[in-house]
């Protein structure tokens, strides 16, 4: 596989098909792993990385990936492909631009990455659409247990797997929905989804976008604790609570659209207008008009754009997918000028 | 300073140590400090003015209560990195790490995380035997909570199932 395969595909995880699609964007599953016997990357020396990089790889070659997946090293590519691979999600930014040598392991429908010297040995991740957190589990899982068979993992029967950071360590899985939230945003009531939500020993964390501003109708909530539970356990305690934020949502998108019909018709339509027409638009103001067109269109409000183009747009608005689309570097004014571009072209293709 | 213990001395020993982000601090005098059982150790001695600080205030309380003091300045024999250096990066040098530090970090993983006792996938290089038990551990402890909560037809079911596992491996 090449990297431009990707650059044609969406993901399966913006498919917009997942359950709770309208609410849920997707859910994501991360383990951490590391080798027995070998330095942690926090006091590994450069030969020592370079080392276990290597290691590494070649248990990936060895083991049975189910899918099969391809290996990329870090340091040799490009650095608009790595942001390219950030704004996918399949890898992290520290990742991207970390010193030393790493790589990524990636499965052809991006639905699992294998991370090599993130923060620690080995980072796998599995992402699905919508609320599927069983499903990233067995993929991420499956994985695991492949890499298992060719890798010896640092591991205790008190402790469990062991990690640089103990806040990771036991199962060392995070698990974490991706949630679209804007009517709770509008009426301020996601603080009490704080809050309810923290009590019950889960985080809440801000979608960013480009640069730190984050972009304010996305939150992505996750375990905090790693230890202690089975892995199944740790997600249930999600899977809980999510249902409940999404009737919430729901039920106040739903009294907005009686109490308030024509302001809500009136925020989307507008938001559909500007991006219909608009001749030059930064990344933030993207973000937040096709919140607002998400909604309408989860609402009924507008019925002829599928969420799947919608989904399609907050991936291929972003810095890097633009100028891979171009094949050119692009500075700030030339991208804001081809992301309207862009999306002008797409919203009159939806028609 | 006057000694917190005997308020008649001067306190020449002084532990500090940030818990849930509230700092914690003891001052006693050299007498007291012994007779409590706190390993005084040569960077502290020195400290006839107010500087003689040592970490790791939870161990010392610890130690006044009748076990061996020290004060983070151990280190993991694979590794070098000391109990003080990973307090400050939060970060273990090396799997080792967690055996080294292990009665200080069970303490700390209870507070991070509620617990700090492993649940969960057991990869297959901890061999079958390890698995086994860590089934039977966790079989154990859910029959302990149907039983508190009474549903008892659950805890048999458990207990037969914990039976069958201690019988032999075949049932896995
Ligand atoms: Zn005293
Ligand atoms: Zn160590």
């Amino acid at each position: 596989m090449k990297l431009s395969d990707l650059q044609s595909s969406s993901g399966e995880w913006l498919g917009g098909t997942g359950p709770e699609a309208d609410i849920v964007i997707s859910s994501r599953i991360r383990l951490a792993r590391n080798l027995g016997g070998q330095p942690f990357l926090s006091s590994a020396d450069e030969q020592q990385f370079g080392q276990l990089e290597r290691l590494i790889r070649e248990g990936m070659e060895n083991a049975a990936m189910p899918g099969g997946m391809s290996y990329f090293a870090m340091q040799t590519m490009p650095m608009l492909d790595r942001q390219f691979l950030v704004e996918r999600h399949l890898i992290s930014r520290e990742h991207a631009y970390g010193k030393g040598p790493r790589g990524v392991g990636l499965a052809v429908d991006e639905t699992v990455s294998i991370m090599v010297n993130e923060e620690d040995h080995l980072r796998i991740q599995g992402l699905c659409s919508g609320l599927q957190l069983r499903e990233a589990w067995s993929r991420v899982d499956a994985v695991d247990t492949g890499l298992d068979n060719c890798l010896k993992y640092a591991f205790s029967p008190e402790f469990g797997y062991l990690t640089v950071c103990p806040t990771n360590t036991g199962t060392g899985l995070r698990a974490s929905v991706m949630l679209h939230l804007p009517a709770l945003v509008m009426t301020r009531q996601i603080d009490k989804v704080f809050q309810a939500v923290s009590k019950i020993g889960l985080i809440v964390r801000g979608l960013y976008g480009e640069g730190t501003q984050a972009s304010g109708d996305f939150y992505q909530i996750s375990n905090q604790s790693t230890l202690g539970k089975s892995e199944i356990a740790i997600i249930e305690n999600i899977e809980v609570v999510i249902p409940k934020i999404i009737e919430y949502e729901k039920t106040v998108r739903n009294n907005l659209m009686h109490q308030k019909h024509e302001v809500m018709e009136d925020k989307v339509w507008r938001a559909y207008a500007m991006l219909k027409y608009a001749r030059v638009i930064t990344s933030e103001e993207t973000m937040d008009l096709l919140s607002a067109v998400r909604m309408g269109v989860s609402l009924g409000i507008i019925q002829d754009i599928k969420m799947s183009t919608i989904n399609e747009l907050f991936l291929f608005t972003q810095p890097a997918h633009l100028q891979k689309q171009k094949e050119a570097q692009l500075d700030e004014f030339e991208r804001d000028m081809v992301r309207a571009s862009y999306i002008r072209k797409k919203l009159q293709q939806g028609e | 300073m006057i000694c917190e213990s005997c308020k008649e001395n001067n306190a020449s020993v002084h532990m500090i140590d940030v818990v849930n982000n509230s700092k914690m601090e003891l001052h006693l005098c050299e007498d007291c400090a012994k007779s409590k059982g706190v390993t005084i150790k040569s960077h502290m001695q020195k400290s006839s003015s107010d500087k003689g600080i040592a970490e790791g205030l939870p161990e010392i309380f610890q130690s006044l209560s009748g076990s061996q003091g020290t004060a983070g300045m151990e280190a993991c024999s694979q590794c070098d990195t000391t109990y003080r250096q990973f307090r400050s990066s939060g970060k273990f040098g090396c799997p080792h790490c967690y055996t080294a530090f292990r009665v200080k970090l069970s303490d700390l993983l209870e507070k991070i995380h509620g617990r700090a006792e492993h649940k969960g996938k057991v990869p297959n290089s901890a061999g079958g035997e390890v698995a086994l038990q860590k089934e039977l551990q966790d079989l154990m402890s859910d029959l302990d909570h149907a039983v508190n909560d009474e549903a008892y037809e659950r805890a048999a079911e458990l207990r037969d199932r914990i039976q069958r596992l201690q019988e032999g491996p075949s049932e896995v």
